[in-house]
């Protein structure tokens, strides 16, 4: 067994971080030495050297490092962390989805992950729709979230948000500070999600979506995968209609994976009443009128509070949909 | 031989009085115009000789000078022609009483009385400024016949208005019309009933009206937003005659008062095409008119398909709505308009109009869509109150039967509403919810503990911030006037909330 010490971290570090050197460059590089510290002495790492900016940086030298990663057989020199490094060490379960996702589902993968929180370690990325979404409803707490850049380069845009979700969330990249975010890099992110956890949930994806690489991944993987069912004819959910064809697990209630209680809701009458309109299929304000002759503002009242009270949501311009998972 | 004259001239919408002096001297014949005159009142010389030639005169055969005073403010238009000529005439034969009259009129070169922008501001001020005489082309004969306090002659030539003031011909005031003009039934081609469904939407549109909010409405092509904002003037309350007069005086200083109705008593209702520059929204060019907002004093401003204007004319908005009156400074003038307007704006979800319509695919990338709302800066969006989705109502889901309201119907609520605001706010300055500052808000939009409790849990569930709170009070406020409640209560709060945009992760605000 070999000792390796700090010196040979940083060497690692500052290998990673050298632009002009590709992925199997750098591992022959380390590949003709015994020890990486060896690679101070004979020239390569001249000139350059690693700057302590906060981020932790585990290599695979580390112990912290994720052992599944070495399945991979382009596994990260480095990962660069921001928040609670134990969180790598949980019982993973990732919630991927889509930019363009509809309410519902968005919904849905809020409650789910904050139905999760309390047993699992749910991992995610940070793009808008359904997984900005989830961080939202974690707020970090037991979340890891998976960057298509370096860490300082989101940082840049939402520094308030990140700050608070680091508190408690960990913020993880395997990108060197000052790498911008290109498209492949998305694919390699999905890849490190697939790898980490031991379950996904797709919430949403159309064929072209990102996200059918990261199901792609999981499934050859051998992760067990859960998919919502989608309507006919709705663009955003094809891929999960798709996964659950192929196998995936249909996943259309929370209590599925886990248990949940639900709060006891005060309804008014008024409130209760158009619960049942819309649970029969009159689910627009203008129907509702029309149907039950309460006066606009107070149809508008009682959907409003039914929304806060978390028992329907608005699923289109002028449509409401029951919150039933 | 002296003789003299007086007139107005405009800068903005205040009228400046103009002395028109006339002197005949011994010489070699020439007219000079002195006084800082611009071109078309220099070419007057032209039109007034010709006029009074043509009109059976005779035109001095001396040298002519004529002063415009205060000689340092510039003088513009062709209204000059009338008071010049007259000025000439009685120069040479000193048999004409020009008395008290404030005289405005362009004339042709067969001695025909022309018509002129601008003479309702100028007659309003000279007015104040105790003026009461007035002689003005018969054009403008309906444009004056609103101004209170005015005895007014309308004149169609330059032989009649002689013979008017030598007596000849009987003097004849026009009647007033500012009292008629008001009782008449005011007919809007466009009114709610004949919108089908839209409840949400309609409801909105009340509420917005009610308390002079500012509404955005979101919805994909064909969903009937452009039919909705057309109905808004219909809702509005009558023109009180003071709003008619301002708005009146801004159309006639801009050319575009209608010669055949004289004032502008329906609200006005501008759309401007998003091509639009910023002067022609805002104002300005060199003699600094008013814009697009202005002309929409005391009426609506559609903007439709909001994201399509360029960056700078939807930030140029933010000053005017936040002020409601706008200065437009040029090099050689600076002008005050008013524009006190409801803004009401429309946009798609998604540049290809499809996003989150229930069997439409959206064709658009997930950053073209941001783009297309980030568009729409915060502060601009801070100044809408009132934000909805609107969707088009389908074919099957029309019942006949259903009758749905007339505009008249809604407009008697509205008008409840507002006098309940108009009471509240006589001492503070305001007309209107929408009006309100901080202060105002603090003073009249109080809430119980239950109310406090529930904007807490709206505010935590959807992550809100401290701008949104103040505009869901207005509306809560406008709520409760419409049910004609002093407090507002949880209801109305709720309703509130439900106009308003939803966290960032979500659908569209």
């Amino acid at each position: 067994m070999k000792e390796f010490s700090e010196k040979d971290k940083r060497a690692i570090i500052i290998l990673d971080s050298l632009k002009n050197l590709s992925y199997n460059q750098k591992r022959e590089i380390l590949s003709k030495v015994s020890f990486p510290r060896e690679l101070f002495n004979n020239g390569v790492l001249n000139g350059y050297s690693h700057q302590e900016d906060g981020i932790t940086v585990i290599t695979y030298l580390d112990k912290e490092y994720p052992q599944a990663f070495f399945e991979l057989k382009e596994f990260p020199l480095c990962l660069y962390c921001l928040g609670n490094i134990e969180l790598l060490s949980g019982n993973g379960i990732a919630i991927v989805g889509s930019r363009k996702t509809i309410s519902v589902a968005l919904e849905f993968s809020r409650n789910l992950a904050k139905g999760l929180i309390s047993q699992r370690v749910i991992i995610t990325g940070a793009c808008l729709g359904v997984e900005r979404a989830i961080l939202n409803a974690t707020n970090g707490e037991n979340t890891i979230c998976f960057l298509a850049s370096g860490i300082p380069q989101a940082i840049k845009l939402n520094p308030d948000e990140i700050r608070k979700f680091c508190q408690k969330g960990l913020l993880i990249s395997q990108y060197p500070p000052s790498v911008k975010e290109i498209g492949y890099q998305y694919i390699e992110r999905n890849r490190l999600i697939a790898k980490l956890c031991k379950e996904m949930v797709v919430v949403s994806g159309d064929e072209n979506s990102g996200v059918r690489y990261t199901a792609e991944f999981a499934t050859s993987y051998g992760k067990k995968i859960y998919a919502l069912p989608y309507n006919v004819g709705e663009p955003s959910g094809r891929l999960c209609n798709k996964l659950i064809k192929s196998g995936a697990t249909l996943l259309y209630k929370i209590e599925d994976l886990i248990e949940v209680k639900k709060p006891e809701k005060e309804l008014s009458q008024n409130e209760l009443f158009i619960l049942s309109l819309i649970k029969n299929g009159i689910n627009s304000v203008d129907k509702i009128v029309e149907k039950s002759g309460i006066a606009v503002g107070d149809v508008f009242t009682a959907l409003v509070s039914l929304e806060i009270k978390d028992s329907i949501i608005k699923s289109g311009a002028d449509e409401y949909a029951l919150i039933e998972f | 031989m002296f003789a003299r004259g007086i007139t107005y001239t405009l800068r903005g919408l205040d009228g400046i009085l103009v002395e028109v002096e006339v002197d005949i001297h011994r010489g070699i014949p020439k007219l000079e115009i002195v006084g800082l005159p611009d071109t078309a009142v220099k070419e007057s010389k032209e039109r007034v000789r010709s006029a009074i030639k043509n009109s059976g005169f005779l035109f001095p055969n001396r040298p002519i000078t004529i002063n415009l005073a205060p000689a340092d403010l510039k003088k513009e238009g062709a209204y000059f022609d009338l008071v010049i000529a007259l000025g000439i005439l009685k120069a040479e034969t000193e048999n004409l009483d020009l008395g008290e009259y404030v005289i405005f009129g362009e004339l042709g070169l067969d001695g025909k009385v022309r018509g002129l922008d601008g003479l309702m501001p100028m007659m309003i001020s000279a007015v104040k400024q105790g003026k009461k005489y007035f002689i003005v082309p018969e054009e403008n004969k309906l444009e004056a016949s609103f101004v209170a306090g005015a005895n007014t002659i309308a004149v169609s030539t330059l032989s009649q208005t002689v013979e008017i003031l030598t007596g000849k011909a009987s003097t004849e005031f026009i009647q007033n019309n500012s009292e008629k003009i008001f009782n008449q039934a005011v007919e809007t081609e466009n009114d709610l009933c004949y919108v089908k469904g839209q409840y949400r939407a309609k409801r909105a549109l009340e509420i917005a009206v009610s308390g002079g909010h500012n509404i955005l409405m979101v919805g994909s092509p064909g969903s009937g937003k452009t039919m909705l904002a057309k109905c808004i003037p219909s809702i509005m309350p009558k023109m009180t005659i003071d709003e008619a007069l301002q708005t009146t005086e801004i159309h006639s200083v801009a050319g575009k008062l209608s010669k055949e109705k004289g004032i502008v008593s329906i609200r006005p209702f501008m759309t401007p095409h998003h091509t639009a520059s910023v002067p022609s929204l805002i104002g300005g060019g060199q003699d600094a008119k008013p814009g697009l907002i202005s002309l929409a004093h005391n009426g609506v401003l559609y903007l439709d398909e909001m994201p399509e204007y360029t960056r700078s004319v939807l930030e140029s908005l933010r000053q005017p709505l936040e002020d409601r009156r706008i200065s437009v400074a040029r090099a050689k003038s600076f002008s005050e308009y008013p524009a006190s307007f409801i803004m009401c704006g429309s946009m798609n979800p998604c540049p290809c109009g499809n996003y989150g319509i229930k069997g439409a695919v959206c064709q658009c990338s997930a950053s073209a869509i941001q783009k297309y709302r980030a568009k729409l800066s915060a502060p601009l969006l801070d100044r809408i109150d009132i934000q909805i989705e609107v969707e088009g109502v389908k074919y099957e889901d029309l019942s006949t039967e259903q009758l749905e309201e007339a505009s008249c119907v809604v407009r008697e609520r509205v008008n409840k509403a507002r006098e309940i605001q108009l009471d509240r706010f006589k001492d503070d300055n305001i007309k209107t919810n929408a009006e309100m500052s901080e202060l105002h808000i603090k003073k009249y939009c109080k809430l119980d503990p239950a109310c406090d409790n529930l904007l807490k849990n709206y505010f935590e569930k959807y992550n809100l911030t401290a701008r949104a709170r103040s505009r869901i009070l207005k509306v809560a406020r406008t709520i409760a006037d419409m049910s004609g409640e002093k407090d507002i209560n949880v209801n109305h709060l709720l309703e509130a909330c439900g106009y308003r945009s939803k966290s960032a992760d979500e659908r569209i605000f």
